[in-house]
C-alpha cells in the first residue's frame, strides 16, 4: 500500500523536449537513483500545474511531484509492500 | 457512404493505470477503491481479481472476503483524467470526430479519415498500438456502422479485443441476442420489455412500432430501430457544448449519523459545489431538490421552487434546509444530495439592493481566489465543520486559507 510522506525533496531532472524525467532525488540526506519512471501524469491546483511521477528506485516505488509555479519538488508517497 | 464507427473501451482502466504506475503490483489481484478505512466500494478490479468474483460496485469488505490477498489501491481521479486526456490526443491523431463518452470509453467516426491509415481495421490496430506503446495500456475496440453496434462489438472480446460487426452480419447476430445486451437497455427497461414478451432483439424488431410508442413514448421508436441494429445518433464532438437541465451533487457520509450538524455541514458543502458549477457555466436555477437516504436505505426526495433564479450556494442551502426541516428524521442518515433544476443561462441584471450587490461581489472574489489557488481555498466555516466532524483523513481547509488554520 502507499504511505503518505509529503516532504520537500531535492531532485535532479532532465527536461527532454516537452517531457520531464527525474534522474535522482535526495530524501533524508540519502540519494536515490531513479531506475525507471513507470508513470507520469498531471493535475491542477487552481492555476498551478503539478506534474506527478511514479518512479522506481532500488526495491521501492516513490511518487514525486513537481510544482511548476513554485518550482518545488515533493516526495508525495512511497509504496510499502504488504 | 456507410459510416464507420469505432468504440474504444479501456480494459479494467483504473486498475490497469495503477498496475502500470506500480510495477510491484504485477501478477497480483488489484482492487481500486476509495479509502479502505471508510465505507467504500470497488471502483475497478483487474482481471486477476475478477477471477475471484470481484465486481465493480461491490462493497470493499465483501471483495476482500472473496480475495483477502488483493492489493487495495486508493483511486486517483486526477491520474485517470490526465491519462484520458492523453488517450483523446492519440485518438484525435486518427480522426477529429472523437466523442469522449466516459472516462474510459470513446466513440470515433473514422469514415472520412480511415483511408489515410489503410482502412478501418488498420486504423483500429494503429490506435491500439499507440495506446499500448505510449501508455502501456490495452483497450478493446469495436468497429461497426453505428455507435450501438460498435459498442456491442467492443464488448464481445475483452481484454485487448478487436471485433468487427458488418452490416450483413447484423440480422444473424441480433437474432437471439437478449435485449439487455444492447447499449441503453438497462435492467429496469429489460424487465418492462420482457413483461410484454420481448426477450431478444428480433422480438424487439418485430414488435409493432405503434404499440412500443404507445408504451414508451418517443423512446418506442428508438427501441424499435435498436432491435434491428439501427441507431441514428452521431458521434458528438468533444467541443459541442452540452446544455444542462440540472446540476447536483450527492455524498455518502463517512458513517451513518444522527448528528444534524454533520448532515447540515455536508449539505452546505454540496450546495457550495453546486453554486460553483452554476456560476462557472453561467447558469442559474430555480428549483432545489433534496435527497436524503437513511441507514435502512429508505430515500426521501423533495423539491421546492424559489421565486427567482440563483447561483448562490448559500441560497440553495437555505432552501434545501427548509425542505429538510419538513422531514421527520428518525433513522440515521447515510447519504445527502442536492440538485438545482429549472436552469436558465446568460447575463444577469445587476442586483438592486446593496446587500445583494455585496454578496455578488463576495462570491465573485472567492471564485477568483479558488480558481487561482484551488477549490475550497476560501470557504464558509460550515464547510470546515464537516471535515472536523467527520474526522476525514483528507486535507483540512481553513476558514481563510488552505493551510495552517485548523488541522
Amino acid at each position: 500500500m502507499m504511505e503518505d510522506i509529503l516532504e520537500e525533496v531535492e531532485v535532479g531532472a532532465v527536461f527532454v523536449r516537452d517531457r520531464i524525467k527525474p534522474g535522482w532525488f535526495i530524501w533524508k540526506n540519502r540519494k536515490y537513483s531513479v531506475e525507471k519512471v513507470s508513470y507520469a501524469w498531471h493535475d491542477n491546483s487552481g492555476e498551478e500545474l503539478i506534474c506527478y511521477f511514479s518512479v522506481v528506485a532500488g526495491a521501492n516505488l516513490y511518487e514525486l511531484s513537481f510544482y511548476t509555479k513554485k518550482l518545488k519538488w515533493m516526495l508525495e508517497r512511497i509504496y510499502v509492500e504488504g | 457512404m456507410e459510416r464507420v464507427i469505432l468504440h474504444v473501451d479501456m480494459d479494467a482502466y483504473f486498475a490497469s493505470v495503477e498496475e502500470k504506475s506500480n510495477p510491484f503490483l504485477k501478477d497480483k489481484p488489484v482492487i481500486v477503491s476509495g479509502d479502505p478505512d471508510t465505507r467504500t466500494t470497488v471502483a475497478t478490479a483487474n482481471y486477476m481479481a475478477r477471477e475471484y468474483g470481484i465486481k465493480s460496485g461491490m462493497p470493499l469488505k465483501q471483495a476482500l472476503r472473496l480475495c483477502p490477498r488483493a492489493e487495495i489501491v486508493v483511486g486517483n481521479s486526477a491520474k485517470y483524467m490526465s491519462t484520458t486526456s492523453r488517450l483523446l490526443e492519440i485518438f484525435r491523431e486518427f480522426t477529429p470526430w472523437v466523442e469522449c463518452y466516459s472516462i474510459d470509453e470513446a466513440f470515433l467516426d473514422i469514415t472520412g479519415t480511415m483511408g489515410l491509415f489503410g482502412g478501418a481495421m488498420e486504423t483500429a490496430r494503429g490506435i491500439k498500438e499507440r495506446v499500448r506503446t505510449e501508455l502501456g495500456l490495452t483497450c478493446s475496440v469495436g468497429v461497426a456502422p453505428n455507435k450501438l453496434l460498435a459498442k456491442l462489438a467492443s464488448d464481445r472480446v475483452k481484454p485487448d479485443g478487436l471485433t468487427v460487426i458488418k452490416r450483413e452480419d447484423v440480422p444473424e447476430l441480433l437474432r437471439n441476442l437478449p435485449v439487455e445486451k444492447l447499449w441503453g437497455i438497462g435492467e429496469k427497461l429489460a424487465v418492462k420489455l420482457n413483461s410484454i414478451g420481448i426477450r431478444t432483439c428480433r422480438d424487439l424488431a418485430e414488435y409493432p412500432e405503434e404499440k412500443l410508442t404507445a408504451i414508451f413514448g418517443i423512446q418506442g421508436h428508438i427501441l424499435h430501430c435498436m432491435g434491428s441494429g439501427e441507431y441514428s445518433s452521431e458521434v458528438k464532438l468533444f467541443c459541442h457544448e452540452q446544455e444542462y437541465k440540472s446540476m447536483g451533487h450527492s455524498y455518502t457520509l463517512f458513517r451513518d449519523t444522527s448528528d444534524p450538524l454533520l448532515v447540515q455541514s455536508t449539505l452546505y458543502r454540496l450546495c457550495e459545489q453546486v453554486g460553483r458549477r452554476l456560476r462557472r457555466d453561467a447558469y442559474r436555477g430555480r428549483t432545489v431538490t433534496l435527497i436524503v437516504r437513511f441507514s435502512d436505505f429508505r430515500t426521501l426526495v423533495r423539491q421546492k421552487s424559489m421565486q427567482s433564479h440563483t447561483d448562490d450556494g448559500d441560497t440553495i442551502y437555505r432552501v434545501a434546509l427548509s425542505i429538510m426541516e419538513t422531514f421527520r428524521v428518525k433513522k440515521r442518515v447515510r447519504l445527502v444530495g442536492v440538485s438545482v433544476s429549472g436552469l436558465i443561462r446568460g447575463q444577469q441584471y445587476p442586483p438592486m439592493f446593496e446587500n445583494d450587490r455585496k454578496r455578488k461581489d463576495l462570491l465573485s472574489a472567492t471564485d477568483r481566489i479558488n480558481d487561482k489557488f484551488g477549490e475550497f481555498t476560501v470557504s464558509p466555516g460550515l464547510v470546515l465543520m464537516e471535515k472536523v466532524l467527520a474526522r476525514e483523513r483528507s486535507s483540512c481547509h481553513g476558514f481563510i486559507l488552505k493551510k495552517g488554520v485548523v488541522k
